[in-house]
């Protein structure tokens, strides 16, 4: 019985993986005669062929070439004699339609919306059932992860299911190493389509986005045990087609969102962040494709109006109000995007998480089940809690300390912390949810911690700690580099070098990891991050200075400036060890301050008022900026405003000198190059005249 | 079980990291993307979660949603290490180059490293000489500040040594390359965005808080700062002078501050110490032009108008001028 069982799977499976294709497309692929290929052929070999009508050998008929047990097609010894295709049997009974039937309705109707009657009798002698019976072995929904049954099929009306679209369908939704069935299908009977609608879910399950989280170990797509109205599966409209006397082999198009109304199954995390006070938080976070776009609008029970990114590849946390219920009967969020893929993220409730620590995320994120050697919280129900904690004293675990999970006001969960556990646990029966705090004995070789550059390599000075999760007695000797490893107190292994620059490999009997380290950037060089700016708008302004970081950037137009200098209002003349390096700082008069600022094209040494000799001495200073010596090896300047530009040099030293300014530190060494700079104006000036 | 349960317990992620670890994992890879920085961050597992929630932060929270990733970003931006969007094009951040940022106040003076980190920088700093005298405080949500103290000329050789550049009085200097907040030339003409589902709030200068509003409220206020929030999304409009204009919320509410003609900056020169209700924390730039003075984040004081007050410490005068100048305040 098992075995028709299966067989009514497959038939809803290729009947709603035709419709999925042909939805949108409107067509319906016709046979092709495949003239050229001798009737004993195996498999197709081109599932996007347009159908191939061939002489099934049994284990020969799927393309990945699966045994036989998994392709009821297959299993028929029939031998045709005329071009046919091979249907899923009803009853154990296999169907056959000539392709001139197919040719000849289309021809009369314009279509197959109201194909062929399923009860006119079949052609050709009915094929022996499989003598197995496994026929569509996959296609039986997996336990414990069975998604919401499909609606009912309704009437059964007639449709028509090429072998090569169903394989080519199916093959699009489902993991690529489902096997190809090959068959045309009748309409299924709701038994068949829950059955067959499950298994393709059931086994889409798997088909999730963890591409992000290779090593996720937490089960992904889980299906909430109770899912509300799960959208209805459409049936299969083939669309109108002119003549179709001379099929034409069809090659499949691309699939992209837009043409898509299968959404992208992805997982939805637990994560639990520890506070302090003993607290903790518990959030959703869903995961990320690119596909489904930055912020898709969600609707399902808990979920955010819209998602914002975290990372690329997840979305923000999630914490819905309701969570604490959520977690033990599930959630099932959907998008549907307009310019961007569908996607469905779902969790599985329960009574029981187990957390660990994960790779991308921070925290503690849902895994499958508890190591050995690692660090876990685990989240319960108080009705589980003797269970759980008996399991975990059996796995050498048992909790430090509990957490308080403040949202969680009715006390639903308990989350117990500082789980560790030591020793493995036999495992209990399949979909006994208490397996996830029985470890396995598997050990592993982990890197944490350090600071990664990349996904394999680490900034030099910060390594990974290496760790050997699991049953370390199965792992037996750890290699570094060849050398045999040393282990600390904290399961931390080393060897001389293993932090030196370059590629590093590390192995034990269970496998072998590799990280490499590299030094980092030891120069950065500013750029205009901002000019005159309000810290998100920049006007870019040629002549105003940029800021980057804490380093203020002369403008653009001051091309031989240095560097920019401040001064007071009080002494805006700017004076370089060159005779003639003269520069006028200015202020801003939209601002209240006393300071004034220039780009002078040389290193001020000194700063003085704009006229010395009628200034107040009281308060006028001459401030010192720098420590250069004079330079006279420049004298005489050139040209009537290098000329210029020397004796104003010259007059405003002296003038200071003459009104006895006081140098703003009296420093014995500033005192003495003030000396020697007002003895070289002297000098100058006097050489001048 | 009782003897389990044990507040308080110190948190033993394995891979607890600070601040610190990302800045020097910014430093290596100086520039990137901004999954790449949020990957990183949770990466580094860095802690940061169940810290009391300040006003200011509420405000942080409307305006972008205060995750982990956009605290540190923030913080990251105030003390000058890093910029980030539009200080960082073409990238999405980008790691400030090592400057030392040195005041002077006649006797001693103290340089502020700020940007980027090497582990190699790092421990030259901490191997120096006695003098200059190098302090390293640690701060929540934001790497350790490094603080060399000593003589300008001492400090000076030690920056040379260390092969970064100085840059000072970073704080003055900082504030004068910065336009008033009423120049309007960089106010951006937009429009409300469409819909009912917007959540609207107008910023109240009397109450300093936002308070409830209405799409009517904003079609016929002829000066206000008007807050759009949907979901996660927000936009910040000033209604003035006939027209609407999209600015950075926080320089919004000094704009409507000072149509009110209302005070809210206080500088105490005893102390030197400058401080804001929480709520009007300063332009980000100029706030880095603050926090340069000591390279520590403000600190925060709860209670009062505007959620609580933040203290910027060692202010100079100048500063403070230049801050309430550029601000378009009058110090109290």
């Amino acid at each position: 019985m098992a075995w028709v069982v299966l067989l009514f799977a497959a038939a809803a499976l290729a009947v709603v993986a035709i419709w999925l294709r042909g939805r949108h497309t409107g067509r319906l692929r016709t046979p092709v005669p495949n003239e050229s290929r001798p009737p004993n052929a195996g498999a197709l070999d081109n599932r996007e062929e347009s159908f191939a009508i061939r002489k099934r050998g049994g284990g020969q008929c799927s393309e990945d070439g699966a045994a036989s047990a998994d392709n009821a097609a297959c299993a028929s010894d029939q031998p045709l004699d005329e071009p046919s295709i091979a249907l899923a049997a009803n009853n154990g009974r296999l169907l056959a339609i000539s392709v001139e039937e197919v040719s000849a309705h289309l021809e009369v109707h314009g279509d197959t919306s109201s194909a062929i009657d399923p009860t006119r009798e079949p052609v050709g002698a009915p094929a022996t059932p499989p003598a197995n019976g496994a026929g569509l072995a996959d296609a039986r929904p997996e336990e414990g992860e069975s998604e919401s049954p499909s609606p009912a099929a309704g009437p059964a009306e007639p449709e028509v299911v090429l072998a090569s679209d169903a394989t080519a369908t199916a093959t699009d939704e489902l993991e690529p190493q489902r096997p190809q069935v090959e068959v045309a299908v009748l309409p299924a009977t709701v038994e068949a389509a829950e059955v067959g609608g499950a298994g393709l879910n059931g086994s889409s399950n798997e088909a999730v986005s963890t591409q992000h989280a290779g090593e996720s170990e937490e089960p992904v797509a889980d299906v909430p045990d109770t899912l509300e109205d799960p959208a209805p599966a459409a049936r299969y409209r083939p669309a109108t087609r002119g003549s179709t006397s001379t099929p034409r082999p069809k090659r499949a198009r691309p699939r992209t969102p837009r043409e898509s109304d299968t959404p992208k199954l992805l997982s939805l995390a637990v994560r639990l962040v520890r506070q302090r006070g003993g607290f903790c938080r518990v959030t959703l976070v869903p995961a990320r494709v690119a596909a489904i776009g930055d912020s898709p609008a969600v609707h399902g029970v808990g979920s955010p109006t819209e998602l914002s990114p975290l990372q690329e590849n997840w979305y923000s946390d999630v914490e819905p109000t309701q969570l604490p219920e959520l977690l033990q009967s599930g959630v099932a969020w959907e998008s549907r995007g307009v310019q961007a893929m569908n996607a469905r993220w779902a969790l599985g409730g329960r009574d029981v998480f187990a957390l660990s620590v994960h790779d991308e995320l921070h925290g503690y994120v849902n895994t499958r089940r508890l190591t050995i050697g690692e660090d876990h919280v685990v989240l319960c129900t108080t009705e589980r809690l003797s269970e759980v904690e008996a399991l975990l004293s059996a796995a050498g675990a048992s909790a430090n300390a509990r957490l308080e999970w403040e949202a969680d006001g009715a006390n639903r969960w308990v989350v117990l912390d500082g789980v560790q556990p030591s020793r493995p646990l036999s495992q209990g029966p399949d979909g006994d949810v208490l397996n996830v705090l029985r470890p396995l004995a598997d050990a592993e070789l982990v890197f944490r911690g350090g600071i990664r550059l990349t996904r394999s390599t680490y900034l030099q000075g910060f390594p990974p700690q290496i760790r050997l999760l699991g049953d370390a007695a199965s792992a037996g000797q750890v290699l570094l580099d060849g050398t045999s490893a040393d282990v600390n107190a904290n399961g931390v292994f080393t060897a001389p070098g293993w932090d030196s620059l370059g590629d590093h490999i590390v192995s034990c009997s269970t496998g072998t990891k590799s990280y490499r380290i590299e030094e980092g950037t030891e120069s950065w060089e500013p750029w205009d991050a901002y000019t005159w700016s309000d810290g998100e708008s920049s006007l870019e302004i040629a002549s105003r200075p940029s800021i980057c970081g804490l380093l203020v950037r002369p403008p653009r137009e001051e091309t031989r400036a240095g560097k920019v200098i401040t001064v007071p209002l009080t002494n805006p003349v700017l004076i370089g060890s060159r005779p003639g390096e003269l520069y006028t700082c200015s202020g801003r008069p939209d601002l209240r301050g006393r300071t004034s600022s220039g780009y002078p094209p040389f290193d001020p040494v000194w700063a003085l008022p704009s006229d010395p000799l009628h200034t107040d001495k009281t308060y006028a200073k001459v401030l010192q900026l720098g420590n250069g010596p004079v330079e006279l090896s420049h004298v005489p300047v050139a040209g009537r405003e290098g000329r210029r530009s020397t004796e104003l040099w010259i007059s405003l030293l002296l003038d200071a000198r003459r009104k006895g300014l006081s140098l703003d530190s009296m420093d014995p060494g500033s005192l003495a190059l003030w000396r020697s700079y007002c003895a070289a104006a002297r000098f100058l000036g006097r050489r001048i005249r | 079980m009782e003897k389990l349960l044990r507040r308080g317990a110190v948190p033993r992620e394995a891979n607890t990291m600070s601040a610190n670890s990302l800045l020097l994992w910014m430093s290596a890879r100086t520039e990137g993307s901004w999954p790449q920085f949020t990957t990183a961050v949770e990466d580094l597992h860095l802690p940061g979660e169940g810290e009391e929630r300040h006003a200011d932060e509420a405000e942080e929270l409307a305006e972008g949603g205060l995750s982990l990733q956009n605290k540190l970003r923030l913080n990251l931006q105030r003390l000058g290490h890093a910029e980030f969007w539009a200080g960082a094009k073409p990238r999405e951040w980008r790691i400030a180059p090592p400057v030392l940022a040195v005041s002077d106040d006649g006797e001693t003076a103290k340089g502020v490293l700020a940007g980027a980190r090497s582990r190699r920088l790092v421990d030259r700093v901490a191997t120096m000489s006695a003098s200059p005298s190098v302090t390293t405080t640690t701060q929540d949500s934001g790497p350790d500040a490094i603080v060399l103290e000593g003589e300008s000329k001492t400090i000076r050789q030690a920056a040379s040594s260390l092969g970064i550049t100085v840059q000072s009085n970073a704080a003055v200097q900082i504030l004068m390359a910065l336009p008033v907040i009423d120049d309007r030339r960089l106010w951006r003409q937009d429009e409300a965005p469409v819909g009912t589902d917007w959540r609207i709030d107008r910023f109240s200068a009397t109450e300093l808080r936002w308070k409830g509003s209405d799409r009517t409220d904003f079609d016929t206020c002829s000066f206000g700062l008007f807050r759009f929030r949907l979901a996660h999304r927000l936009h910040v409009l000033l209604r003035a002078r006939g027209g609407v204009y999209a600015v950075p919320g926080q320089v919004g509410k000094y704009v409507v501050l000072r149509g009110h003609r209302r005070r809210s900056a206080i500088y105490d020169s005893g102390a030197r110490v400058f401080s804001v209700p929480a709520i009007c924390r300063p332009p980000i730039l100029v706030e880095r032009a603050l926090i340069s003075a000591t390279g520590l984040l403000p600190r925060y004081e709860s209670g009062g108008r505007g959620g609580g007050v933040l203290h910027y410490t060692g202010i100079s005068q100048e500063v403070a001028l230049l801050t309430s100048s550029v601000l378009k305040q009058v110090l109290r």
